[in-house]
């Protein structure tokens, strides 16, 4: 993705360190019990916080802290920043649209999709999203009973 | 090309729309949510039932395992579901607890119950060498003995057998938190936990403790049902041990989410009625060792409430009720 | 126990049927990432009412060895676990791969799986009654030491900067900490999302960490021409034997550990991987080459896995306490079928459990043809296009994370977890302990609060019986003895 320095990542874990200690210490302590829910991730907050600032603080020793961010080589080229943008697409387009299309129509149109974004020729994208979407159908909601989500086409069939 | 292209929507949504006014109930599979994991009791019951269910609706019934949180959140997706009647769910014990615990906002009263389909008895499991020759030695011994001296295990504090348990212990005069709870998942670790003598009560019912009693590492001191179980006829029942009446265990049956149509859910409540008299569930649940009771939806939801208002009384006395 | 009658109850077409239908089933589960041996398992059940016994417990048997080892496949070839038990070594199998030695490490996989698989079925048929009785005494205090141990393992499988494999565990062990609290039932980081309160899926969380992330890395270099992706090729078996022949010690010492994990209740196939990868890695004459492609490791944790799945019948079978997901489903199954477990259950019914014993031992024999079959197969994936390739694997996983909860939101897990994965390995924290403190967070925390709920928090009682006492000197010895050595070789080397 992109390559930070140690530096800022160290703090930023030390970061999440401190605040899942200091949320835990607002976990209240039930009746008579010997450990309180709030011990073991308090603990494990404050290993990650003691963690992240000795990564920050040996980064600093070592002269390595500079330069805080590396601007990633995939960045600056087109297709490739479109290609990484569309895996996180994909997922939230399932998500989103599923429930309210159902399976099939979605399947079909976020494949299409990613298939297309990979550069891959259109008709080979629609071919080859038909035949994912007919196989992951049969796979899951067939075979596996998964009632997978029921919507626009589902609906059109016996 | 484009008068193909509008033909073929226009027919397509000509089908759509018959299809929505003619089909009649159920045009498509339904989904049972279980809010317990693959392989366990609840699952088992969910899958036996489902088979029967599909036989009389004649379209799939799909279980699907919400599991975590305590069963929280595929009693949450049961409430939340589209009530369409296309999603039904195998409500356990728990849900009566959910809300006086905080967990949830809901309560029993917020799913249209279908009916009753299983009612465990808890039993009170010790360990085949423990000096308690009958219920009420252990009672004794619990009721002289410093808080803390005794645990048990094989739930997670507050689930169906721990509140059984402990509303027996408050009926008898006794503090229920003198006995402590060790937390586990279920009572297969909880047997494991007495084997290794690291608590001195399980509180499961008699078919989970059927193994261990057999491999003669578990006694069962007293079963919290109305009579003697016919697979367990050497086990007391609490009224025959101490002379009280007292009954208590968990239980699961099939609930919707609130707002199904009523000629939807007329035909769902029928369905698990005949879905519980077949032979096979019935033949299923006896094999298994899980108790056979049925109660229609009416009498469902009646005992659900009556269970809401009891549990909301034992978890005070337990310190585990976070509201009124 | 008459074996001879059982050989006959094996032996019947429909059964015989079943089984290898049941195989290919498991074949296909294991290898697609999404999918579980313990879905598979559930699956089967209502199919199981109109089987008898031997057929029914067969089909999850046959099913389950098929799977654990179907699980290596995508990861050799994609570095994509196909099931949790095969995380641990999955960077390992992955680089063999690249290196041209996919032939080899698929075969090594399926050989030590086989032999592994055999071990513990093995142990279980001729030690079931004993082991058991010793695992019923492990109580929380043994599990938390043991738990300890298998975070130890950590250390072990990330090396190169322990801070960063200390942040990539503790990050595991927080995100195993997300959903309500086991003993209070309270919320934590549950961000008051329902979700949440069940915690962080597993199987989301791998499917995040590993495919999406790899599918991330792919599509930064999607414009160059991809390198040719690596090939089965050869003799498959006869790379594998050599390989098994170096390290036969290894193939005993992983399949006699997970045997022994697959006893324990709450342990099971997914630990003995790690387990058994770092043992491997710590006994190594050459611990320097893991983590760069090296088979030594892989060897081990092959065959511990598989013979895991044997040894979780160990207590099921006597006590009817299941060893891990599956055998609970098992346990289910023989009751249905009118057999009891228990000690009884080797007398009462000795001809169907002789049987089932039988059909361990069939089911792993079977995994070798089998197993070379999908091998092959696999190896025709790989030669598609992989801008084809990778949008597939990503739509399964989209469609298989969404399958294990039927929960949309453990596609933002997915999401949110690959996105992470990605930016952790680019910059140089492992993944593995991540995944670790997430298998075993749970086991750390419920161990350790039982017992101090159980000990009136006095910490004596973490030490003074005779097994948590010796796993606790274990722990304490991995962690000291090589300060030690460290200690009395410096001065030699000043």
């Amino acid at each position: 993705m992109l390559k930070v320095s140690d530096l800022v990542s160290g703090l930023a874990i030390a970061g999440l360190g401190i605040f899942i200690f200091v949320q835990s210490r607002s976990f209240p302590a039930i009746g008579n019990i010997a450990v309180a829910p709030s011990f073991y991730p308090g603990l494990i907050g404050a290993v990650l916080a003691l963690c992240g600032l000795a990564l920050a603080g040996a980064a600093l020793l070592r002269g390595a802290a500079l330069p805080l961010f590396v601007r990633p080589a995939w960045f600056s080229k087109p297709a490739n920043v479109v290609a990484v943008l569309a895996v996180p697409a994909s997922i939230v387009a399932y998500g989103l649209l599923s429930p309210r299309i159902g399976f099939l129509a979605t399947s079909f149109l976020v494949a299409s999709g990613l298939l297309l974004a990979f550069r891959v020729r259109v008709l080979t994208s629609l071919i080859t999203a038909f035949l994912v979407t007919v196989a992951l159908y049969l796979i899951f909601a067939i075979t596996f009973r998964v009632p997978l989500p029921y919507g626009v086409i589902e609906r059109l069939l016996p | 090309m484009k008068t193909k292209l509008v033909l073929a929507i226009t027919v397509a949504a000509a089908t759509l729309s018959a299809g929505v006014a003619l089909a009649e109930y159920p045009e498509r599979p339904i989904t049972m949510i279980v809010p317990w994991s693959a392989g366990g009791g609840t699952d088992a019951v969910a899958r036996a039932l489902a088979a029967e269910i599909e036989k009389e609706l004649g379209t799939p019934v799909n279980v699907v395992n919400r599991t975590g949180g305590g069963g929280v959140i595929g009693h949450t997706e049961m409430l939340n579901a589209n009530p369409d009647g296309y999603t039904i769910g195998l409500a356990t014990a728990e849900l009566s607890t959910y809300y006086w615990s905080g967990t949830a906002p809901f309560t029993t009263g917020d799913v249209a119950p279908l009916g009753l389909v299983n009612l465990d008895a808890s039993a009170f499991n010790v360990s085949a060498s423990s000096e308690w020759a009958d219920l009420r030695a252990a009672l004794d011994a619990i009721a002289a003995a410093p808080a803390g001296t005794y645990k048990l295990s094989g739930m997670a504090p507050g689930a169906g057998y721990h509140l059984a348990f402990s509303g027996l212990l408050n009926a008898e005069g006794i503090d229920p938190l003198k006995v402590v709870v060790v937390p586990s998942q279920g009572a297969a670790p909880g047997f494991q936990e007495l084997a290794a003598g690291g608590v001195q009560i399980v509180p499961s019912s008699l078919p989970e403790a059927k193994s261990m009693i057999d491999a003669g590492q578990v006694k069962s001191l007293a079963v919290l049902a109305g009579a003697r179980l016919e697979a367990f006829p050497d086990v007391p029942t609490v009224q025959e041990a101490i002379g009280r009446d007292w009954v208590g265990g968990t239980w699961r049956g099939m609930v919707a989410p609130k707002g199904v149509p009523e000629d939807i859910s007329a035909k769902l409540e029928a369905a698990v009625d005949i879905a519980w008299h077949s032979e096979g569930f019935q033949t299923f649940m006896k094999e298994r060792g899980f108790g056979l009771e049925y109660l229609n939806a009416a009498d469902f939801g009646t005992f659900m409430a009556e269970q809401q208002a009891q549990n909301g009384e034992v978890m005070k006395l337990l310190g585990l009720r976070t509201r009124d | 126990m008459n074996y001879v009658d059982a050989l006959s109850l094996v032996f019947q077409p429909h059964t015989i049927i079943t089984i290898l239908g049941a195989a290919l089933f498991g074949l296909f589960v294991g290898s697609m990432p999404g999918l579980t041996a313990t879905m598979a398992a559930a699956l089967l059940v209502p199919i199981t009412f109109y089987m008898d016994p031997v057929s029914a417990v067969g089909a999850i048997v046959t099913c389950s060895a098929m799977a654990i080892f179907a699980g290596d496949i995508p990861g050799a070839l994609l570095r994509i676990p196909g099931t949790p038990a095969s995380a641990a070594y999955v960077d390992e199998a992955y680089q063999l791969g690249r290196q041209g030695k996919l032939a080899q490490v698929l075969s090594v996989n399926l050989l030590a799986s086989a032999m592994g698989g055999i071990f513990g079925a093995l142990v279980l048929i001729f030690l079931a009654p004993q082991l058991a009785a010793v695992a019923l005494n492990f109580s929380s205090y043994e599990y938390f030491w043991l738990a300890l141990i298998g975070l130890s393992a950590a250390t072990l499988v990330s090396a190169s900067n322990p801070i960063k494999g200390c942040i990539s565990l503790f990050m595991g062990l927080f995100l195993a900490t997300v959903g309500l609290d086991v003993v209070t039932g309270f919320p934590r980081y549950t961000m008051d999302s329902v979700n949440l309160m069940g915690g962080v899926s597993l199987i989301a969380a791998l499917i995040g960490l590993f495919a999406v992330a790899e599918l991330f890395r792919k599509a930064t270099t999607i414009d160059e021409d991809l390198p040719p992706p690596p090939q089965v090729k050869g003799a498959i078996l006869t790379q594998g034997i050599a390989a098994i022949r170096q390290y036969k010690l290894n193939v005993l010492r992983g399949s006699t550990l997970g045997t022994f994990l697959g006893i324990l209740p709450g342990a099971g196939a997914d630990i003995a991987g790690w387990i058994s990868y770092a043992v491997s890695k710590r006994f190594s004459r050459t611990p320097e080459k893991f983590g760069k492609g090296h088979i030594e490791g892989v060897v081990d944790a092959s065959a511990s896995n598989n013979a895991a799945l044997g040894g979780a019948y160990v207590p099921a079978l006597v006590f009817g306490i299941p060893g891990d997901s599956i055998t609970a489903i098992v346990i289910g199954v023989l009751l249905i079928k009118g057999l009891n477990p228990g000690p009884t259950v080797f007398t009462e019914s000795g001809d169907i459990v002789a049987a089932i014993f039988i059909v361990f031992i069939l089911a792993n024999l079977l995994l070798i043809p089998l197993g070379l079959l999908a091998i092959r197969a696999a190896g025709k994936v790989l030669s598609v296009n992989q801008r084809i390739l990778l949008p597939v694997i990503l739509m399964l996983s989209i469609v298989g994370a969404f399958a294990v909860n039927n929960s949309v939101f453990d596609l933002w897990i997915v999401l949110v977890l690959g996105i992470l994965g990605w930016l952790m390995e680019d910059n140089g924290f492992p993944i593995a302990p991540m995944v670790l403190g997430l298998v075993l967070g749970k086991i750390v925390e419920e161990s350790f609060v039982n017992s101090m709920i159980k000990s009136d928090g006095n910490l004596v009682h973490f030490v003074d019986r005779p097994i948590s006492g010796t796993l606790a000197a274990v722990f304490f010895a991995i962690w000291i003895v090589p300060l030690i050595i460290r200690l009395v070789r410096r001065p030699k080397a000043a």
